[in-house]
């Protein structure tokens, strides 16, 4: 390699490593502005307790896929989270319960869904859809400082959430769409929810998707059955 | 972060889900009048095609209120079955020729094919599928069968493995008055998890069109 090969390369590597140096930008917005946005935002996550029932379609890692039925429950106030999930045919493939903070417990777990890391990951995963980041109803209290409300460079608004090790934006799309996505402190995308665009007479998406990166990630397409 | 797979999960849960469904739509009247299994293993053999509607009804302390999914069901002798869920999701079970598929309508609106990372799994299931098929409900790996005579019958089905009885503690297959039709299979998979199938608009031996064995469409 000359040496203008291996400045290119340096300056490309250089760029990318740049890219990934911190998550996107944003420009905060005066008072009077943030306060509507941020009730926008808070409002995605309702305080109460609901049950719904979708239909998953998993995408995983080396290309296997899987359609499942997902029965999930939970309590925004105590941040308690129930979830099972099911094969079409009726059989219970997987059952547990979080409460708060505590561990997940589980009480049914069918072959490979009995791995150790299975259900913590996916309640960091359901819990990440259904509730405010950080540690309460609002996102605002417990050991999280408030969002920060601004707009990206290209001007779509944006509250942000300042977690340990990681930030968390909710950027709002359309009438009752919203993408939730959370990033490393490095930049690097560690996972992403797209809620809607249409909702239910309740405020469920009609139809979501989330996905976590990386070489093990898998993504899964949500479509509400019950609620 | 481990990868994660719902594989051999499903795959099992499908596989003895057909596999107790069959068992239940096949000719009650054999069951029934068989103490002998080499009665019910002939009995079985004038079976050659079962077609039935059905209706799902799935209880779980975590559901306020149970899921009610409805399908139906096609069975072609030797070995040919299509398993079909029509509301509120919508997918289909093929069996033929000793391979199973399952395919699910995407939210795209197009059918999309499970995969499996545990085919290994869903052959051993298969095996006893059948068996059943063949009437041989007295040397099945998985479930060991008993008739409580009656009005009404009902068979249950012990699984006989431990790791099988922690997700499914019984079955029992509920006959209805007219000789030979199952009127429902209710699978128990704890103290409050259960799964109702009620069959309704059986018919036996008709004229069923192979190509439901084939695809999905």
């Amino acid at each position: 390699m000359n040496r203008t090969s291996r400045t290119a390369t340096g300056l490309i590597a250089l760029a990318l490593a740049c890219a990934c140096s911190s998550p996107p930008g944003i420009v905060p917005l005066p008072a009077a502005d943030a306060d509507p946005l941020l009730r926008s935002c808070l409002a995605r996550f309702p305080s109460g307790s609901f049950e719904v029932v979708h239909a998953i379609e998993a995408t995983l890692p080396l290309g296997n896929a899987s359609t499942v039925v997902g029965v999930s429950a939970w309590d925004a106030g105590s941040r308690t989270l129930s979830a099972a999930l099911l094969a079409p045919e009726g059989i219970a493939l997987f059952e547990a319960s979080r409460f708060g903070k505590g561990d997940v417990s589980v009480t049914r777990a069918l072959p490979p869904l009995d791995r150790p890391n299975f259900a913590h990951g996916l309640f960091e995963d359901l819990g990440f859809m259904y509730f405010a980041p950080g540690g309460g109803p609002s996102g605002s209290d417990g050991d999280v400082s408030a969002p920060q409300v601004g707009r990206y460079g290209d001007g779509s608004p944006v509250c942000r959430w300042s977690l340990e090790g990681s930030v968390v934006d909710l950027v709002s799309s359309g009438e009752g769409g919203f993408t939730l996505s959370e990033y490393r402190g490095s930049g690097e995308p560690v996972r992403r929810y797209e809620a809607g665009p249409t909702t239910s007479a309740r405020g469920f998406p009609h139809s979501s998707r989330f996905q976590r990166t990386g070489p093990a990630g898998y993504s899964m397409r949500f479509t509400l059955v019950e609620q | 972060m481990q990868p994660r797979s719902f594989g051999i999960g499903i795959d099992i849960g499908t596989a003895v889900a057909i596999a107790v469904v069959i068992a239940a739509v096949l000719p009650g009247r054999s069951l029934l009048a068989a103490e002998d299994f080499r009665e019910l293993r002939q009995q079985a053999e004038l079976v050659k095609s079962i077609a039935a509607d059905f209706t799902q009804t799935k209880k779980m302390k975590l559901l306020k209120k149970p899921l009610v999914s409805k399908g139906r069901f096609f069975y072609s002798a030797p070995e040919a079955v299509r398993w079909e869920y029509r509301s509120p999701i919508r997918t289909v079970s093929l069996v033929k020729g000793g391979g199973v598929k399952r395919y699910s309508l995407s939210a795209e609106g197009t059918w999309r094919a499970d995969s499996s990372s545990a085919v290994e799994g869903m052959r051993i299931v298969m095996e006893q599928i059948t068996g059943w098929l063949a009437g041989r409900f007295d040397d099945g790996t998985l479930f060991v069968a008993s008739l409580a005579p009656g009005e009404r019958p009902v068979v249950m089905l012990s699984p006989r493995d431990k790791e099988m009885a922690r997700f499914i503690s019984r079955v029992e297959v509920r006959f209805s008055n007219r000789p030979g039709v199952v009127e429902a299979v209710e699978i128990f998979e704890g103290e409050s998890t259960s799964t109702l199938i009620e069959f309704s608009n059986v018919r036996l031996n008709e004229a069923v069109d192979g190509r439901l064995f084939e695809g999905v469409e």
